[in-house]
């Protein structure tokens, strides 16, 4: 025990964040890899890159996966601000039960609230598809987005909407003109985390997209379930890009301000998958 | 001036079984600078956000006039509001936030334009239109609220509590600033503090709050000399209370007043409506006391100096006098004058005229302690500047034994 | 601009006088006062109303599927209120696989705790500018592809992969790793993924901590050891416990990483469940599983928040 304390922790830190790294440089690496085997380094080669990149396949994924994560954010957002609006307002007992529904959309496994929705689907006779999954998505997403609204309207001190009607501003024109500005942050912010969510989800699309629907994270599920070749790493890495731009975007947008709303995308469990 | 722009009837609210306002009945004449004071709590913002529709009504009427505007929302009321926290908007600059209500109004450019230069000018930020409000000081803030709510022509400016973050300086200078702007205007002003002494300082009468309901409306002369309750005298200024009981009612109104713990017997003038019997307390303000003078006309009494607080312009005396506990009396220093010493016996008294006796405890007397609803429009202003109608029953000061 | 003309009053000739009576609530008409309700809640319908349908109901299926009965020639559904679903669960077949299951997501919840407070301590002993960085360093890794982070890890643990190129290189191995399509690489993979989940909550409750209070025990002779056992470890407990619902409970029902780094040998939860619904097509089995797993995560919530709010007070 003693021995253990000794290790100084910066140097325990580091490793740990040094390894948290390693896959995604690997994923990168590989992506370039001529051994198809992926035993060693083969050499460097775009090939497996731009055959991805050619793929018509991929192509359509990747616009698939587009579309269901802009509907789907735009969807969460449309949710998500009328409740923390309407969250501010109220007693606190109807606050806790718009709480309660929030954490628990949050916490609940994915594959329950996804067989769930899939049996109700089924039910009801009604398709499974694009629809379906975005359905889906937004079960989960709207929840996230609602957090980060109600984060930054929790700053929002009544005063300025108070102005703004003292001052002759119909509700909808206080909103418009004060509360949604103030709100654009944490729109964009939540737009961000709800399409990246979208965007990489694997269960919720594979169970609700019926047999007519295929994102780009289904396809690499399917094929790195048998082989991980240079082609899948290709597409991963893609797909990476693609989450680290929502991410570099969404600082930009959100100053330096690193809001606890952000470190939530972290809750990837949540494709969990 | 003495049209009655605001009326409120039986005002109440109540917040969580509590009422935070209490059956408040209350006039404001169109045109004048009307201060509702109080201590924390009372009630007093909550008032007056009723009057500007950001808060639901429980019960009772606000009057704009004979425009009952009780139920109206608050953009619809031609009342601006200056707020505490002064409420500009971050993402709009100095002009936009000026403007932001003409624009409601969907006025013509040249002249939203116009408006808000000339306000700008008024408050003295002339040339700040493109700055941000984060980029202003405090005082200039506040000054870009004022300008913003009185570019609109509202009949009725509310003010709560405009100045409670400004350090005293920029305090006075705006005081200034606004009761000019109020004159010149003419626009009714309603303003609450809990600094009785701004209020006092800029007001043609104040009303005084507490616990929901109103304690005392009238010009601050007769609110400080002539308060109707305990409370009031001791919210509007540091009071010294003398217990004793009415052991009769004279002719004239004056009360003869025996005090407790001592002999003395006097006759005074104070609230009207008390019985004989009444257990009451004689005001005297340690402003008003005397020590060591030989003076006819006085309520006496003595005692040990307990301490000095020597402040610059006056000194303060804590006197343990006999049977009274502490009183507190002000002397004026100049250079003439001496400082006395702790554990001096000295002799205090206070002239007939400056006592004022006033019923023990906060029940308020028989007589309702605010301006009589019927009071005719036209009512004669006296003297002194008060309308008939306030508290104030002008006393004549009178020959008394002590 | 023109001024508001006219006086405060609106022309009301023979108006009557304010009256002296206190009015009540202005008696409104049932119509207006739904009308109010609704404007005031109004907004409030978009998120209940998705909630309930698309969340709370799906649920309220599942519970009523779990008690029917599929016939597996006519694949025609029962509804029997039966307990048999239940009771099949039961079956040391299933309970077996379900036992190992969620022993392996708490190791790996534990697992996580253990990797994850030192970091979460080192990050909150950092100059406050810092301390962003390097949570935003954590997080960068965590918001590239959940999917692509998961197989790879599953490559970097294959036989012939890095991991066993670096050990043998360091001699520390010979012959083969083994650990790929494991529930060790399950295991492993939960942790990797779930990490910032468990650190978050660490940090911020660390992070409240006053260091006053380590210097405290110190000069009241307590060794190092003792000082993070006797005091940070029992006031960091609200935030252990954020972090074991975070990471415990999703990973209680984890399908992916299962599948992806359990090659199909390693079942947990999460696969039995979307077996049963996928291939075999026993719904209610299926929903019966997915009802105890809902059932199981809720109480688990329920208990810990109980176990946070009393943590709470003492901090």
């Amino acid at each position: 025990m003693r021995a253990l304390r000794r290790v100084p922790l910066p140097a325990y830190a580091l490793l740990v964040i040094v390894i948290l790294y390693l896959p995604l440089v690997l994923v990168v690496i590989n992506a370039f890899n001529k051994d198809v085997l992926l035993t060693h380094w083969g050499g460097f080669t775009s090939r497996w890159v731009s055959q991805a990149w050619n793929s018509g396949r991929v192509r359509h994924d990747f616009l698939t996966s587009g579309i269901i994560a802009v509907a789907s954010a735009a969807i969460s957002l449309a949710i998500a601000i009328p409740a923390g609006l309407w969250g501010r307002r109220v007693s606190p007992r109807a606050r806790r039960v718009l709480d309660a529904t929030t954490y628990m959309r949050i916490v609940l496994p994915e594959i329950v609230a996804a067989l769930g929705l899939l049996i109700f689907f089924r039910r009801l006779n009604l398709p499974l598809g694009t629809a379906a999954v975005i359905i889906g998505h937004v079960v989960f997403n709207s929840a996230y987005v609602t957090v980060i609204i109600q984060a930054r309207l929790a700053t929002l001190t009544t005063v300025l909407e108070d102005a703004a009607a003292d001052l002759g501003a119909r509700p909808w024109r206080v909103f418009q003109r004060v509360t949604f500005p103030f709100l654009l942050p944490a729109v964009l912010v939540g737009g961000m985390v709800a399409f990246t969510f979208s965007f990489d989800d694997v269960i919720t699309s594979s169970f609700l997209g019926g047999n007519s629907v295929e994102t780009l994270p289904m396809l690499i599920f399917g094929l790195a379930r048998f082989r991980v070749d240079p082609e899948v790493n290709a597409i991963g890495a893609g797909l990476m890009v693609i989450t680290l731009t929502a991410l570099a975007l969404t600082l930009v947008v959100a100053g330096g301000r690193v809001s606890g709303s952000l470190l939530l995308r972290t809750r990837d469990g949540r494709a969990s998958g | 001036m003495t049209e009655v722009g605001i009326r409120l009837v039986e005002l109440t609210r109540v917040f969580e079984g509590r009422p935070a306002v209490d059956a408040v009945d209350l006039e404001v004449y169109e045109g004048e600078f009307f201060s509702l004071i109080g201590p924390s709590g009372c009630g007093k913002t909550t008032t007056l956000r009723m009057i500007a529709g950001l808060e639901t009504v429980t019960s009772g009427q606000v009057m704009l006039g004979d425009w009952d505007v009780t139920f109206e929302p608050a953009y619809k009321r031609p009342i601006n509001t200056v707020f505490q926290q002064y409420g500009l908007f971050p993402h709009l600059n100095i002009f936009e936030n000026v403007a932001f209500g003409l624009r409601e109004r969907r006025e013509p450019r040249a002249g939203v334009t116009a408006a808000v230069e000339r306000m700008l000018g008024l408050v003295g930020l002339a040339g700040r239109e493109r700055s941000r409000p984060r980029q202003l000081s405090g005082g200039e803030q506040q000054r870009v609220a004022l300008a913003r709510a009185l570019v609109l022509n509202p009949k009725v400016l509310l003010l709560d509590e405009p100045l409670g973050a400004l350090d005293l300086k920029l305090r006075r200078q705006m005081q200034v600033l606004l009761k000019g702007l109020q004159r010149e205007l003419g626009i009714t002003f309603v303003y609450v503090t809990h600094d009785q002494e701004e209020a006092f300082g800029m007001s043609d009468r104040v009303a005084v709050m507490n616990k929901g309901k109103l304690e005392q409306v009238g010009a601050p002369y007769d609110v400080y000399h002539r308060p109707s309750t305990f409370f009031v005298a001791d919210f509007v200024g540091a009071s010294n209370c003398l217990r004793g009981a009415v052991r009769a009612v004279q002719a004239s109104g004056q009360y003869t007043v025996e005090l407790a713990s001592s002999d003395t017997v006097f006759t005074a003038y104070g609230v009207p409506g008390l019985a004989a019997g009444a257990r009451v307390a004689a005001l005297a303000r340690p402003e008003a006391g005397c020590i060591d003078e030989d003076r006819s006309d006085c309520v006496r009494t003595a005692g040990a100096i307990k301490d000095v607080a020597y402040s610059g312009p006056q000194i303060s005396y804590t006197v343990d006098s006999n049977g009274f506990g502490d009183l507190t009396v002000l002397a004026k220093t100049d250079t003439r004058s001496r400082l006395l010493p702790v554990g001096r016996h000295v002799e205090l008294a206070w002239d007939i005229e400056d006592v004022w006796i006033l019923p023990l405890g906060d029940a308020p007397p028989e007589a309702p302690p605010d301006a009589p609803p019927d009071a005719p429009p036209d009512a004669p202003r006296d003297r002194s500047g008060n309308a008939r109608g306030s508290q104030a029953t002008e006393q004549k000061p009178s020959q008394s034994r002590v | 601009m023109e001024r508001v003309s006219g006086s405060l009053t609106r022309p009301h000739p023979g108006a009557p006088p304010p009256s002296r009576t206190p009015l009540g609530p202005r008696r409104q008409s049932r119509l207006k006062r739904v009308g109010r309700f609704g404007a005031r809640h109004g907004l409030s319908v978009p998120a209940f109303g998705w909630t309930a349908l698309f969340f709370i109901a799906p649920l309220v299926i599942l519970v009523v599927y779990s008690f029917g009965q599929i016939n597996f020639f006519t694949l025609q559904l029962h509804w029997g209120w039966t307990t048999e679903n239940y009771s099949q669960i039961g079956q040391s077949l299933y309970r077996d696989a379900i036992a190992r299951s969620l022993g392996l997501s708490f190791a790996a919840t534990g697992s996580c705790l253990v990797v994850g407070y030192p970091l979460a301590y080192w990050i909150s002993r950092q100059p406050p500018r810092r301390q962003r960085l390097w949570l935003l360093v954590l997080i960068i890794p965590f918001w590239s592809s959940f999917l692509v982070r998961t197989y790879a890890i599953g490559s970097l643990l294959a036989n012939g992969g890095p991991l066993e190129s670096a050990l043998h290189t360091t001699g520390l191995l010979s012959g083969p790793l083994n650990v790929q399509y494991s529930s060790l690489a399950v295991g492993i993979g939960i942790v990797y993924s779930y990490l910032p989940l468990m650190v978050l909550p660490l940090y911020v409750a660390l992070e409240r901590l006053d260091p006053l209070l380590d210097q405290s025990a110190s000069d009241l002779g307590a060794r190092p050891w003792r000082v993070f056992w006797r005091v940070r470890l029992p006031l960091s407990a609200p935030g252990i416990i954020a972090g074991c619902i975070l990471v415990g409970i999703p990973a209680s029902g984890e399908y992916v990483i299962p599948t992806i780094l359990g090659g199909g040998k390693t079942l947990m939860y999460g696969n039995l469940v979307s077996t049963q619904f996928l291939e075999v097509g026993n719904f209610p089995f299926g929903s019966a599983l997915a009802v105890t797993l809902m059932a199981g995560v809720t109480v688990f919530a329920l208990v810990a928040r109980r176990f946070s709010r009393s943590a709470e007070e003492i901090t």
